[in-house]
């Protein structure tokens, strides 16, 4: 087993427990030991925290990886605002004299940045240190079929120099962690799209996400899968306002990557929370009809 | 923020407000702007709000516009933080971290938006911008899940804010 | 007692801005040994050197320290009109008061105190000072050229013409280079393939030059004026000599690749000739791709699957035994030419360049605007055929770009943009040419008309800015993009996308490390002072010529390879070449023999010398570095665990006399 330490931000365990549940349950079959991180806060979060006060933003984010680097172990996200705010300042704590204006910060509690844990996203994770082929036989449903829009995300991909996740142009990720699971991914038009949940104000991302989610209803996809809880929001959540705003219904159910796989590695449907969800994904239920024949 | 008569008057270089940004992280970098437009392209606000172009708020923080980019209900809280900027500019401008400085000024002048104010209260009472709740302990527990842990927030809070010798600058 | 002058230069105000000159002629007249102190506006010119002149005849001085700028820039100078008095050039030292005082100090204090400093150090150290001759060496009269493109060709045909004798090494199986691929140039709109196919008939008949293709260069060895060379000529497996060109081989040969001439745009065989007009016009056998080739040992081809093309060929000249040939040159000067490449980048790709076929760069529209190309010169999509309507060109991708590719600017791509789309325009008259670009740099002899031919006549639209994205949306490319004039988004449903890649020296590293020349930071040749010694090198006797050197257009090229050529020329028309006497220096009696010395010369001059006996035994080996060769680099004297080996013009005395005056190392000197 190769032990990481889990940042679980604060979306997901406060809003989609279902998620965590998900990853808990999924990352040991694949040979990925959890250790949990005590005393974490929020990664601080990257869009308003970071708004406030860079300076603040950067020293809290440093006192979360100096967790990590207590337990001797690199750190891995679940949240693509975490992965980005984890990963910047990791990257930017490569500069001595911010280093050292945050270090002055740090030690007011006694602590120390030193740059020692390096910070996964938890699909990097998966592909790097488990790879496709072993996700692939985990599996004990495969989902032969279904077809899976893919949603990216902005904070998984961009800045690439910073996240060294995937190529931003043309992303693979996503895609093969998908067909691992026997279904088959679909990149739809307005992939690139961002979700627009940062941007402040209604009108905006209420257009943003219209544009995206009717190029994935042209794919005729049976849910729209992702890897960021935030995006997640939008598409549940916002979707419902989407249908009501412009009088169109997509219908396109979310689905976070994990719960997918935990679904595909034998857990129940009725087990992973979808009914808690605004959209649910019950295309799935056909394959445990299927398992049930 | 750009009123039609401000683009009649004569531009003058504001090294004052350009010297307060360059002490924000990042905030110096618009420096390097040379006004090629790769930031704007793709830039998912600009689609759908052309008040919102990063490129011409580079060149205001190249001018040190104030008046045009601080203010209440300010555009560049339009920005999505997608960093797709970020990833096409050549010269390594970053513009989503320079807006992201800018917003640090708002803030300095207590022009966030509420929503922004939210997020904060919300961290400062909890060390989490999504707070815990009864509720969702007894939700977690469905799922076999342990109560959320308490952050230590006099860890936390004692990180916040500058010393004596960074507010006299460095 | 040393009788010592010192001048102080105002170099206009470029030194008297900031440093303050009187004071600093003041207090020089108090260093021990100073017999007389002046100042003067321009040092450097007819009055300031006839005023050192006349200073030294009057006062009779046999010592000068010249306070002006670096010794880089006039130390020529000075010490000529120091050698015009009867004074041996090298007892004249310069004061660098300029680059290092008035330059890079704010405070005139300041300035003023260091300026001073620093002519009392050079008075030490021209102090202590020894007259010293110049090294003759003999020249070899003959010039070797590295790389046969434009530049090369006209190097070498400049010398030749002028009766000296020229060796041209290309490592492709034609010459030509780049340009010959080149459809038509810029701002005339000539016709490449007409200025430069006779350029390279001449090379090939020329009596003066020997043409070798199809090699490298594989050693370089000597110094100036007596350079050998090593020459690899690559097996062709075709005996030169013995072919027609007649092209049954290439017909019968079963094996396609694709053709780097055109490239990749076309194919050709594993026996092929790169173009109709090559120089030679002979075939060459890639035994990369002949069937033989899977069967290959390292020394040729052991089991043959395959002679067709022998079995058809009717002089005989297939050699499938070749082997590669060494051939050993003297020569006494070199130009090196070894070009560009298109560099693609990690823009390119962003571009989606190497995704879609319809995105190409500048050298492959460039082969299918030429009437020779692929196309035949006409303008086609690779995708499906047709001809495009809508196309869509990029400037600056990967140029000034530091983040994603290199940060110079190109220089070509401006002009080579606005004629691709005028090119365009001209052969399908219906298309739409755009360009996106970032400034218009179109600053050449009749650019700037040229660049308003393309707008004005041909409507091509210019757009200020660089596009973000291109998206393939139903078999068309979707540029987004933004004019940043008016502020506007501008999406363009484009058939066919032109980049305008970034230009990369050729060379990397290899020849430049072969003929121990420096590169800069992106690999171009390094010219000994970009203004003072522009075509020359810090390796005396070897040259620069063309996009080796920096990017530049034709013009430039040439210009920059007849100006290589007359400094060839310059040292092959003398029977003796006068060096630098600033070399090393080994006490022989002292020298232990542990040759760390020659382990760390860069320019190989340290030679093992026998100490004989008076019974003519050998009974010792020392150090004896060869004066012809010796660069003065200094390595070798910092080295040398006893302190054996001194500089000539940097002995340890002048340099620590120099450095005690500076108060660094007094205690040392006291000591």
């Amino acid at each position: 087993m190769k032990r990481y330490a889990f940042f679980p931000g604060c979306l997901i365990p406060a809003r989609h427990p279902a998620m965590e549940f998900a990853i808990r349950s999924t990352l040991p079959k694949l040979g990925i030991e959890i250790v949990d991180l005590e005393g974490a806060s929020c990664c601080p979060d990257p869009i308003y925290f970071k708004s406030k006060d860079k300076l603040d933003w950067l020293a809290v984010a440093a006192r979360n990886l100096t967790l990590a680097e207590d337990l001797g172990l690199d750190i891995f996200t679940n949240c693509s605002g975490c992965t980005a705010t984890l990963s910047e300042t990791y990257h930017l704590l490569q500069d001595e004299e911010l280093r050292d204006r945050v270090n002055r910060r740090l030690a007011r509690v006694d602590r120390e940045y030193r740059g020692t844990s390096r910070v996964r996203h938890i699909a990097t994770l998966v592909r790097d240190e488990v790879g496709y082929d072993a996700v692939r036989e985990s599996v004990e449903r495969p989902l032969e079929g279904l077809k899976v829009a893919i949603h990216y995300g902005c904070h998984l991909l961009k800045p690439s120099r910073i996240m060294q996740v995937d190529n931003p142009d043309d992303p693979q990720v996503l895609e093969r962690l998908i067909e691992a699971l026997g279904a088959t991914p679909v990149r739809h038009a307005n992939w690139y799209l961002c979700c627009g949940k940062a941007c402040d104000g209604e009108e905006i991302p209420n257009q943003m996400m219209h544009d995206l989610l009717a190029t994935v209803h042209d794919e005729k996809a049976d849910v729209l899968g992702m890897i960021c809880p935030t995006c997640f929001g939008q598409f549940d959540h916002g979707q419902m306002k989407i249908a009501k705003l412009f009088d169109e219904d997509f219908h396109t159910p979310p689905i976070y990557y994990f719960q997918l796989l935990a679904f595909a590695q034998g857990v129940p449907y009725g087990k992973l929370g979808f009914e808690r969800q605004r959209f649910k994904p019950v295309a799935l239920q056909r394959y445990e009809e299927v398992a049930a024949k | 923020m750009s009123s039609s008569d401000a683009k009649d008057e004569v531009v003058r270089v504001d090294f004052a407000f350009k010297r307060e940004l360059a002490k924000k992280v990042e905030g110096d970098l618009a420096n390097f702007c040379y006004q090629c437009g790769a930031c704007v392209g793709d830039c998912p606000a600009t689609r759908y709000s052309p008040a919102f172009n990063p490129r011409e708020i580079m060149l205001k923080v190249l001018y040190g516009l104030e008046s045009e980019l601080l203010g209440p209900d300010s555009v560049l809280w339009q920005c999505t933080n997608c960093y797709g900027c970020h990833e096409r500019c050549p010269q390594e401008v970053k513009p989503v971290e320079v807006i992201i400085s800018l917003k640090n000024m708002l803030a300095d002048r207590g022009l966030a938006p509420p929503a922004a104010d939210k997020v904060i209260q919300t961290f400062m009472a909890q060390g989490r911008t999504v707070p815990a709740n009864p509720a969702i302990d007894k939700q977690r527990a469905k799922f076999d899940l342990p109560p959320m842990g308490a952050v230590p927030m006099d860890e936390i809070l004692a990180l916040i804010g500058p010393e004596a010798e960074e507010e006299s600058g460095s | 007692m040393s009788r010592v002058g010192v001048f102080v230069c105002h170099c206009g105000e470029n030194i008297a801005r900031n440093v303050k000159v009187q004071e600093v002629v003041e207090s020089s007249r108090d260093i021990p040994g100073t017999v007389v102190t002046a100042d003067y506006p321009y040092l450097c010119s007819a009055p300031g050197q006839q005023m050192v002149i006349d200073a030294i005849e009057e006062h009779d001085l046999d010592r000068v320290v010249v306070a002006a700028c670096s010794p880089q820039l006039h130390e020529p100078t000075f010490r000529a009109a120091a050698a015009q008095a009867g004074l041996n050039p090298h007892l004249c030292e310069m004061a660098n008061i300029r680059e290092h005082c008035s330059w890079v100090h704010r405070d005139a204090e300041q300035a003023s105190a260091k300026a001073y400093q620093t002519v009392v150090a050079a008075v030490e150290r021209v102090k202590r000072s020894r007259p010293l001759d110049p090294i003759e060496v003999p020249v070899t009269k003959r010039a070797l050229v590295i790389g046969a493109g434009v530049a090369g060709i006209r190097s070498a045909l400049d010398m030749a013409n002028a009766g000296h004798s020229v060796v041209l090494v290309e490592r492709q199986p034609s010459i030509g280079g780049n340009m010959s691929r080149l459809s038509e140039t810029f701002p005339t709109l000539d016709c490449s393939q007409c200025i430069l196919t006779p350029l390279m008939v001449q090379v090939s008949r020329h009596p003066n030059i020997e043409l070798l293709t199809y090699s490298e260069i594989e050693e370089v060895s000597g110094y100036v004026g007596n350079f050998k060379v090593r020459i690899r000529r690559k097996p062709s497996f075709v005996v030169a000599e013995d072919c027609t060109a007649c092209g049954d081989c290439a017909e019968v040969c079963p094996q396609p690749s694709g053709n780097e001439f055109d490239m990749a745009l076309s194919s050709r065989k594993a026996i092929y000739i790169p173009f109709p007009q090559a120089v030679p016009s002979v075939y060459t056998l890639d035994p990369d791709r002949c069937l033989n080739s899977k069967l290959d040992s390292p020394t040729g081809f052991r089991v043959l699957a395959c002679v067709k093309c022998d079995e058809v060929c009717k002089p005989q000249c297939i050699d499938f035994d070749m082997q590669p040939e060494f051939i050993e040159r003297e020569v006494g000067v070199i130009v090196a030419a070894t070009g560009f490449d298109m560099k693609l980048g990690q823009q390119a790709a962003e571009c989606g360049y190497g995704k879609h076929v319809d995105v190409m760069d500048g050298l492959e529209f460039e082969r299918m605007l030429s009437a020779s190309g692929p196309t035949e010169g006409e303008v086609r999509r690779p995708s499906d055929g047709k001809t495009p309507k809508d196309v869509v060109f990029i400037q600056c991708v990967g140029s000034r770009n530091p983040e994603h590719g290199v940060s110079y600017c190109s220089r070509i791509c401006c002009m080579y943009t606005a004629k691709h789309a005028l090119l365009l325009r001209h052969k399908v008259p219906e298309s739409r040419a755009y360009i996106f670009y970032m400034d218009i740099r179109a600053g050449g002899k009749g650019y700037e008309e040229f660049v308003h031919r393309a707008m004005e006549e041909e409507r091509v639209m210019y757009i200020r800015g660089r596009p973000s994205q291109i998206i393939e949306e139903e078999g068309k490319l979707k540029v987004l993009g933004v004019d940043t004039l008016s502020g506007r988004t501008v999406e363009i449903d484009a058939d066919m996308v032109v980049l305008a890649a970034a230009m990369e020296p050729a060379d990397h590293g290899e020849i430049a490390g072969k003929l121990r020349i420096a590169a800069d930071t992106d690999g171009f040749f390094k010219e000994a002072h970009p203004k003072l010694r522009p075509v020359e090198t810090l390796t005396a006797g070897i040259f620069l010529a063309g996009t080796a050197q920096a990017p530049k257009d034709i013009p430039d090229t040439v210009s920059q390879a007849s100006a290589a050529a007359s400094k060839g020329m310059e040292m092959l028309s003398k029977d003796f070449l006068e060096r630098d006497p600033s070399t090393a220096h080994v006490d022989e009696s002292a020298c232990a023999g542990c040759f760390e010395c020659l382990a760390v010369c860069p320019y190989g001059a340290i030679e093992r010398k026998q100490l004989l006996d008076a019974q003519g035994e050998v009974f010792r080996e020392v150090a004896a570095p060869n004066p012809a060769m010796c660069e003065g680099c200094g390595l070798c004297t910092v080295t040398c665990r006893g302190g054996y080996i001194d500089l000539e013009g940097y002995t340890d005395e002048q340099v620590f006399a120099q450095l005690g005056a500076l108060g660094a190392l007094r205690e040392v000197i006291e000591r």
